[in-house]
C-alpha cells in the first residue's frame, strides 16, 4: 500500500491527539490542545475560503449573464452590504441586528412555516399513495403525538395528554429506544471511521 | 476459347473483341476495300496495309486480311512453287506459295517491291536457315501458340474453305493470304524470284533481301491513282513510298540532285520542315535519325541506297528482327498524318521520283546508322503479330526513310541498310534499341508533332480511293482512335478505365525518355539497359513515412460513439416528466390547507384569546428549574446559542422562560455559538427576553458575547479545554478572561451552568460528548426543539445523567412558564399552537379516511368488474 505524505501527516497528528487523550502526560495534553486550536483556526480559514468561493461563483454568473443571474446579483448585493455593515459597526451592533432580525429571521421562519403545509398535504396523500399496514401505523403514531402535544380544540384528553398519557408513553419509550440505537450506531461508526483514517485505509483528504 | 494478342501491349484478349481491354488498341485492323463497288470494309479493322477484296470463296475467312498479303500469297502461289520447308518460317512459306489467279486478277497494281518481297523471301530462305535455327525455338513457340495473330496478319495464312481462325499455323495462314493477293503482289513475287545482285547476308532479315531484289529488278511502277483501292491501303502506301524513295535515292546517288527533294509532296516535305521544330525527345530515334541531316549524325554514310545491304551494314544489323523498317517508318509517318494529298498523286511519270520523296531525300539522310551493339530483345517483347516477321535480325530503326530521291527501284529501297553503320553513340544505340522495342510494341505512338500531322487532312487520293472518311484515322495510335471525325470514341466504363494498365500510359510518353531512363550510366554495367541500378539515387531516398499510432476516428464514428455513450449513460436515469400547468386537485388541496391554517392561526391572534390551558410540567422541566434555582447569585452561565434563525419561533418561545429564570437569578450570561449566525441570534435573544422581562441586561456588565467558535465538534472540544485560548476576547474587544466575572476561568468547569440551545441533534450530542466530560459538577441543561427530544432524553435518563435537564419544544416552554409563574411568549403562542395542531390532525384524519374509502371503493369496483367479465 502506497503511503503519501498527506497520509503520513494525517496519521501522525491523529495519533498524537488520540494519544493525548489516552495517555495522561502533560506535554501530550499540551500538544493535543495546540493541535486542536490549530484545527479550529484552519476551519475558520476554510469558512472564509468558502465565502470567497461563494462570491466568485455568483460573480461569474452575473458577469457571464448565465441563467437566473438576477438572483446572484441580489445575493452579491446583500453580501456586500452585510459585510460592510457588520464590519463597520460590528456583528452585534444595532444595524447588524436589524438586518438579522428583520431580514434573515423572517425569511427563514417563513420557509419553516411552508413546511407545515407541505407536511400536512403529504400526510393526507400518504394513505392514497401507499396503502399498507405500516403506512397506517406511521400515520396513527404521528396523529397521536401531534394531538397529544396540545389540547385538541382546547380539550385535553387524559388518554393522550399528560405525563402518563399515550403521547408521553410513545415519546419516552419507543422513540427513545430508537434514538438510543441511532446514537450507538453513530458512535460505533465514528470509531470505525476514525480508526480507518488513523490507519490510512481511508484518505478523504486526498480527494 | 481462342484469344487475340494485342499488337500494342502484347496481352491476350478474347477473339471476339475488337479493342484491347488493356490498352484500348485495335485488335483487328480496319479493312479498306480496294474496289469501289465492293462494300466498305469494317471501320473497326485496321487496314493500314491495304486489303484486297476477299474472294467469294474465302470471304468470310478473310475479312480482316489485308489485300496486299492476300495478293502476295496468290502471287507466290502462282510464281513460286510451294516447297515444303520444315525450317521455313510461316511468312516465308506463305510467300512461296503461288498466288491464285483470281486473286491476281482482282488486285489492282501491286507494287514491285511487294512482289519482289515475296520472291526474295523464297530465295533467301536457304540462306537464312541458320537464322531460322536461332529463332526456331521462338518460331516453334509461336507456331504452337494458339494465341492468334492480328486479323490483318492472320489473313496472311493460306485461305481455305474454312474461315481463317486465329491460332492456325502460319503456313495455312500464308496460303490463305496468298490466295487473295492482288496482282501487284504477284509482281512482287516475280521480282523476288530474280536473283539478288548482292550476296545474301545471313544476318539480315528476309524482307531486306526482298528490297534488294526489288532494287535489282525494278519493275514497272504501278500507277497510283486515287481511284485504286489499293492506294488507300497502308501497305500500298508503303509500297508507293518505298518505290518512289528508291527511285529518288538512286537518282540522288547518281546526280546528287537536291532538286529531287523539292519534288517531294508537301505533306512529306512538311516532315522535313517540321523536323527542325520537333524536339529530339518527341521523335523516335529511328525516325529522328531519319529526319536529321545526314551530316549531323555520326557514323552515317551519306547517300546510301536502299537497294542492297553491304557486308558492313550486315554486321551492324541486329540479329533480332523487330519490324520491317520501311513498313514501320511509313506506317508511322502515315499514322502521324504526314501523308497529305500530294503523295501518290504524282502519276505523271512512273520513273520520276515524286517531289515529296525528293524533298525527303534531300533533307533526310539516306543512310541509316546501325548500332554496333544492341541489346537482345526477348521473346516476350515481340508481339505475336510480328512473330512471323521475326526471322531477320533487327534493323536500325533510327533512319527508316521510305525512299530516297532518285531511286530507280520501284520497290523497297534498302540502301540505308547496305551501308556499314558506324558505331553509334551509346545514346543513339540505346535510342535505336528502345525504338526497336517500343516501336514494336507501340507502333502508333505519336508525339505532339505527329499528332498534328495526323490531324491534318489526309491526301486526296487516299480519300477518293478508299471512299471512306477518316480512314487514315484508323491508323492512328489506339489512344487517338475516336478523336477524329467520323469515329466516336468508345466510352469505357469506369471500372474498365481503372483497369487501364500503366503500359498504356507509357505508350504516350516519348520513346526517348524511356530509353534514356533504362540505360545504366555508371558502374560496370554502363551502357546496358534494364539493369538494376548500381548506385542509389540519393535524391530518391527519403525518410520513411511516419505512421501515427493514434487511433483514427472519423467524424461519423465519433457521432456514433457519442450516441451509444449517451444511451448507456441514460440507463437508469429517470426521465423528466413534464410539469403540469393546469390547476389540479393537488394544488387546490394545498391552497385549502394553507387557507384553513392561516385563518385558524389568525383568529386567536386577532382576538387575543388565551383560553387554552397550559400543559403540565414533566420531570426534566422540574430538574431544569431546580438546577437554576440552585445557582448562586451572579455566577457565570455559559449559554450556547446553536439554533438556526429559522427555528427562532419555537426555540425562542421555549428558552424565554428559562432565560428569564436565569436573569431573575442574576446569572452572568456568557454567550457563545458554533454557528456563524449564533452571536447575532444570541444577542437578539437576550435583548428580547430582557426587554420582555424588564431585566435590563447590558453588556459587558450582565452578559458578554464571545462570538463564534469555528470547527463544530473540534471547536467545542477546544473551547471546553481552554476557553481563554480559543476566545481570548469578546466581540466588543474586552478581555473578559482577565477581568470581570470570567477572570481566571480556565475551563468550562469554572462556569456555574452550561445551557445549550439547539434544534440539531448532532450539535446537542457534540456538546454532551465533548463538553460533558470536562464539566465536572457543572450542570448541563439542554433547551431543544421538540423534534430532538428523543435524541437528548437518553442522556438525561442515563445513570450517569450527562444532561441535567431538558426543556423541549413549545409545550416544555409553556410548562416552564406555568411553573415559573411568569408568562411570556409561550403563553401567547399556546392557543394558536393548540388550534393549529388540532386542525392539522383533523385534516390528516379526514384525508386519510377519504383516501381509504376511495381505495376500497375502487378495489370493489375492479373486483366487481372482473367478476362480471
Amino acid at each position: 500500500m502506497k503511503i503519501s505524505i498527506s497520509a503520513v501527516i494525517a496519521i501522525a497528528f491523529g495519533g498524537l491527539v488520540l494519544a493525548g487523550y489516552f495517555i495522561d502526560v502533560p506535554r501530550l495534553a499540551l500538544i493535543r490542545d495546540v493541535f486542536l486550536q490549530y484545527a479550529s483556526i484552519l476551519l475558520g480559514v476554510a469558512l472564509l475560503v468558502g465565502l470567497v468561493n461563494l462570491f466568485s461563483v455568483h460573480w461569474h454568473k452575473v458577469t457571464s449573464s448565465e441563467k437566473n443571474y438576477a438572483y446572484s446579483t441580489i445575493l452579491l448585493v446583500a453580501f456586500v452590504i452585510t459585510i460592510l455593515v457588520a464590519g463597520f459597526f460590528g456583528p452585534t451592533a444595532s444595524w447588524s441586528l436589524w438586518i438579522f432580525e428583520f431580514i434573515q429571521v423572517p425569511v427563514e421562519t417563513s420557509l419553516m412555516a411552508i413546511l407545515v403545509v407541505v407536511l400536512t398535504f403529504a400526510s393526507i396523500r400518504l394513505v392514497r399513495r401507499r396503502m399498507n399496514l405500516f403506512t397506517l401505523v406511521f400515520l396513527g403514531t404521528a396523529l397521536i403525538v401531534l394531538i397529544g402535544s396540545a389540547p385538541l380544540f382546547g380539550v385535553e384528553l387524559p388518554l393522550l395528554h399528560g405525563p402518563s398519557g399515550l403521547r408521553a408513553l410513545i415519546a419516552q419509550i419507543p422513540a427513545v429506544a430508537g434514538a438510543r440505537g441511532l446514537l450507538l450506531g453513530v458512535a460505533l461508526g465514528t470509531i470505525a471511521t476514525g480508526l480507518r483514517v488513523l490507519m490510512g485505509v481511508d484518505r478523504p483528504y486526498e480527494g | 476459347m481462342s484469344e487475340l494478342r494485342c499488337p500494342m501491349c502484347g496481352k491476350s484478349n478474347p477473339s471476339e473483341r475488337e479493342i484491347c481491354q488493356y490498352c484500348q488498341a485495335r485488335l483487328k485492323p480496319l479493312v479498306i476495300s480496294q474496289h469501289p463497288d465492293e462494300p466498305a470494309p469494317k471501320k473497326d479493322s485496321l487496314d493500314f496495309l491495304g486489303q484486297s477484296p476477299p474472294s467469294s470463296q474465302d470471304e468470310a475467312a478473310d475479312e480482316g486480311l489485308p489485300d496486299w498479303l492476300a495478293s502476295l500469297r496468290k502471287a507466290d502461289e502462282a510464281a513460286v512453287p510451294s516447297e515444303p520447308a520444315e525450317d521455313l518460317p510461316d511468312w516465308l512459306e506463305m510467300e512461296k506459295q503461288p498466288i491464285p489467279e483470281e486473286t491476281r486478277q482482282d488486285e489492282a497494281a501491286v507494287p514491285d517491291w511487294l512482289t519482289s518481297f515475296r520472291a526474295s523471301g523464297a530465295d533467301v530462305e536457304e540462306g537464312l536457315s541458320d537464322e531460322r535455327e536461332e529463332y526456331s525455338p521462338s518460331i516453334s513457340q509461336r507456331e504452337s501458340e494458339e494465341e492468334g495473330l492480328p486479323d490483318w496478319l492472320e489473313g496472311m495464312s493460306p485461305s481455305t474453305s474454312a474461315p481463317l481462325e486465329p491460332g492456325e499455323s502460319g503456313e495455312e495462314a500464308l496460303a490463305q493470304i496468298e490466295s487473295e493477293e492482288p496482282e501487284w503482289l504477284d509482281r512482287l513475287g516475280e521480282a523476288a524470284e530474280t536473283p539478288p545482285t548482292q550476296p545474301v547476308d545471313r544476318n539480315k532479315p528476309d524482307w531486306q533481301d526482298t528490297f534488294d531484289e526489288l532494287e535489282v529488278q525494278p519493275e514497272a511502277e504501278k500507277p497510283l491513282t486515287p481511284g485504286t483501292e489499293q492506294a488507300f491501303s497502308f501497305e500500298s502506301q508503303l509500297s508507293e513510298l518505298e518505290e518512289e524513295y528508291s527511285k529518288q535515292q538512286l537518282a540522288a546517288d547518281t546526280e546528287g540532285d537536291e532538286e529531287g527533294a523539292a519534288t517531294l509532296p508537301a505533306w512529306l516535305s512538311a516532315v522535313g520542315a517540321t523536323e527542325a521544330e520537333v524536339e529530339q525527345e518527341s521523335i523516335p530515334d529511328w525516325l529522328a535519325g531519319a529526319l536529321e541531316p545526314q551530316a549531323e549524325q555520326p557514323g552515317v554514310l551519306p547517300e546510301q541506297p536502299f537497294t542492297a545491304i553491304d557486308a558492313q551494314a550486315e554486321e551492324h544489323i541486329s540479329d533480332e528482327f523487330v519490324i520491317s523498317p520501311s513498313l514501320g517508318v511509313v506506317a508511322a509517318e502515315i499514322a502521324k498524318g504526314e501523308l497529305e494529298e500530294e503523295p501518290f498523286q504524282d502519276t505523271e511519270t512512273e520513273t520520276a521520283a515524286p517531289d515529296w520523296l525528293e524533298e525527303l531525300a534531300s533533307n533526310q539522310p539516306a543512310a541509316v546508322v546501325l548500332p554496333e551493339e544492341k541489346a537482345p530483345i526477348t521473346e516476350a517483347d515481340i508481339p505475336d503479330w510480328l512473330a512471323g516477321y521475326d526471322e531477320t535480325p533487327a534493323l536500325d530503326l533510327e533512319e527508316q526513310l521510305p525512299y530516297g530521291p532518285g531511286s530507280e527501284e520501284p520497290g523497297l529501297l534498302l540502301d540505308w541498310l547496305e551501308e556499314e553503320a558506324e558505331p553509334a553513340p551509346e545514346e543513339a544505340e540505346a535510342a535505336v534499341i528502345d525504338a526497336a522495342v517500343t516501336s514494336f510494341v507501340a507502333p502508333f505512338a505519336l508525339d505532339e508533332e505527329g499528332q498534328e500531322l495526323l490531324e491534318s487532312e489526309p491526301p486526296e487520293w487516299m480519300a477518293q480511293a478508299a471512299g471512306l472518311e477518316g480512314s487514315l484515322e484508323s491508323v492512328a495510335p489506339p489512344t487517338e482512335i475516336g478523336d477524329e471525325e467520323g469515329l466516336t470514341k468508345a466510352e469505357l466504363p469506369d471500372w474498365l478505365e481503372a483497369m487501364r494498365p500503366l503500359e498504356s500510359a507509357a505508350l504516350t510518353t516519348p520513346i526517348q525518355e524511356e530509353s534514356e531512363r533504362q540505360v545504366e550510366g555508371v558502374g560496370p554495367l554502363a551502357g546496358l539497359r534494364s539493369v538494376l541500378p548500381s548506385e542509389f539515387d540519393v535524391g530518391t531516398l527519403k525518410t520513411p513515412a511516419a505512421y501515427t499510432v493514434k487511433l483514427q476516428v472519423s467524424e461519423n464514428q465519433k457521432a456514433h460513439i457519442n450516441l451509444i455513450d449517451g444511451l448507456v449513460k441514460s440507463e437508469g436515469e429517470a426521465g423528466e416528466t413534464p410539469a403540469r400547468k393546469i390547476l389540479g386537485p393537488q394544488r387546490l388541496l394545498l391552497i385549502g390547507i394553507s387557507v384553513i391554517l392561516v385563518l385558524a392561526l389568525l383568529w386567536p391572534v386577532l382576538t387575543a384569546r388565551q383560553t387554552t390551558s397550559l400543559p403540565g410540567y414533566s420531570d426534566e422541566i422540574l430538574e431544569t428549574s431546580s438546577q437554576i434555582n440552585n445557582l448562586p447569585g451572579n455566577v457565570p452561565v455559559l449559554l450556547a446559542v446553536d439554533y438556526e434563525p429559522g427555528m427562532t419561533g419555537e426555540l425562542e418561545a421555549t428558552v424565554s422562560a428559562v432565560l428569564d429564570h436565569l436573569m431573575l437569578k442574576g446569572a452572568y450570561l456568557t454567550l457563545i455559538s458554533t454557528l456563524p449566525s449564533g452571536p447575532a441570534q444570541a444577542e437578539r435573544l437576550v435583548n428580547s427576553v430582557s426587554d420582555r422581562g424588564e431585566h435590563d441586561y447590558q453588556s459587558p456588565g450582565q452578559y458578554t458575547n464571545l462570538g463564534y467558535i469555528p470547527g463544530s465538534i473540534t471547536g467545542i472540544r477546544a473551547f471546553s479545554e481552554r476557553p481563554p485560548l480559543l476566545t481570548p476576547y469578546a466581540l466588543d474587544g474586552s478581555p473578559v478572561w482577565e477581568e470581570g466575572p470570567l477572570a481566571g476561568f480556565q475551563s468550562l468547569a469554572d462556569f456555574g451552568m452550561v445551557v445549550v440551545l439547539t434544534e440539531n441533534p448532532n450539535t446537542a450530542r457534540a456538546w454532551v460528548e465533548q463538553a460533558g466530560p470536562l464539566l465536572g459538577e457543572t450542570p448541563l441543561v439542554m433547551v431543544v426543539s421538540a423534534q430532538i427530544e428523543p435524541v437528548v432524553r437518553p442522556y438525561f435518563e442515563s445513570e450517569s445523567q450527562q444532561v441535567s435537564g431538558i426543556v423541549a419544544g413549545l409545550p416544555g416552554g409553556a410548562a416552564y412558564e406555568q411553573m415559573l409563574g411568569r408568562f411570556g411568549v409561550a403563553r401567547k403562542y399556546w392557543d394558536t399552537y393548540s388550534l393549529g395542531v388540532s386542525l392539522i390532525a383533523l385534516l390528516i384524519v379526514l384525508g386519510a379516511v377519504i383516501n381509504v374509502a376511495d381505495y376500497l371503493l375502487s378495489n370493489r369496483k375492479s373486483s366487481v368488474g372482473e367478476t362480471k367479465r
